[in-house]
């Protein structure tokens, strides 16, 4: 018998188990406002964000990936300009990554940004 | 009893890289992902579901997909580094999005661009989701 029936699958003490080959979930993802006092509305496996300037977030892991070759993929609202928008991933770590947003070619701090993150899993 | 409680699902095989399946989150699930450097020869860092890039020209790469997808209604959700050592000047913006080709299950086209004068440019790293479920 290889097909198992149920509505929920949860690991022993309630928590999400783990699935074998499952490069396909999301390994984190983050939405959050990033003007004024940064705030997450929603994440998974997401801390905190870190503000680090106009337009400069470093966004932080509840827990330290196992490699830093995880594919990370940021969108956003426009803020002011739809002109030259563009959204910069780098400083790749088990710990954290930073997400640099420009609009008509200067960093700016933008309303909305969202973060998924695959990969990174031991 | 409608909740299973388990540490470790694995897929009747035993295996630890080929997912059991759950049929009603298929759709929900991530159908591939690739990260590349696309620089000089272009290199996969990590990727799911991805078995190669093409370097299709400048900036122009084609993400082949190991199996193949259910349709050509795929969403493809993407992003980019710039260059290293970049100033972050306007003229080293980096853009990354689908090329203007028809759509096939077998692979995707994408385009990394400079957002000022929409010229093709090569990035350090590449970023793509695929949603949409494997065929």
């Amino acid at each position: 018998m290889s097909t198992v029936k149920a509505n929920d699958l949860m690991k022993v003490d309630g928590s999400i188990p783990t699935v074998k080959g499952q490069q396909l979930i999301p390994t984190a993802w983050v939405n959050f406002n990033g003007t004024s006092t940064v705030a997450i509305r929603d994440s998974e496996g997401v801390s905190s964000i870190s503000d680090g300037g106009t337009g400069r977030y470093t966004v932080n892991f509840t827990a330290n990936l196992s490699n830093a070759n995880y594919s990370a993929v940021v969108s956003n609202t426009v803020q002011s300009s739809f002109t030259n928008v563009s959204n910069n991933v780098t400083s790749l770590a088990v710990g954290s990554f930073i997400i640099q947003h420009r609009e008509n070619g200067s960093v700016t701090d933008t309303e909305r940004m969202l973060a998924v993150v695959m990969g990174g899993q031991a | 009893m409608s909740t299973i409680k388990a540490n470790t699902l694995l897929h009747s095989d035993g295996s630890t890289t080929n997912p059991p399946a759950i049929p009603a989150l298929d759709k929900r699930m991530v159908t591939a992902w690739v990260s590349w450097n696309g620089i000089g020869t272009v290199s996969i860092y990590s990727s799911e579901n991805v078995s190669s890039i093409t370097d299709a020209g400048v900036g122009l790469f084609t993400v082949n997909f190991a199996t193949a997808l259910a349709n050509t209604n795929w969403v493809a959700v993407m992003s980019t580094q710039e260059n290293n050592g970049s100033t972050h000047s306007s003229s080293n913006n980096r853009v990354i999005g689908p090329a203007r080709v028809a759509r096939n299950v077998n692979n995707c086209m994408v385009r990394a661009a400079n957002p000022s004068d929409y010229s093709t440019r090569d990035n350090a790293r590449n970023d793509v989701l695929i949603m949409g479920g494997r065929a």
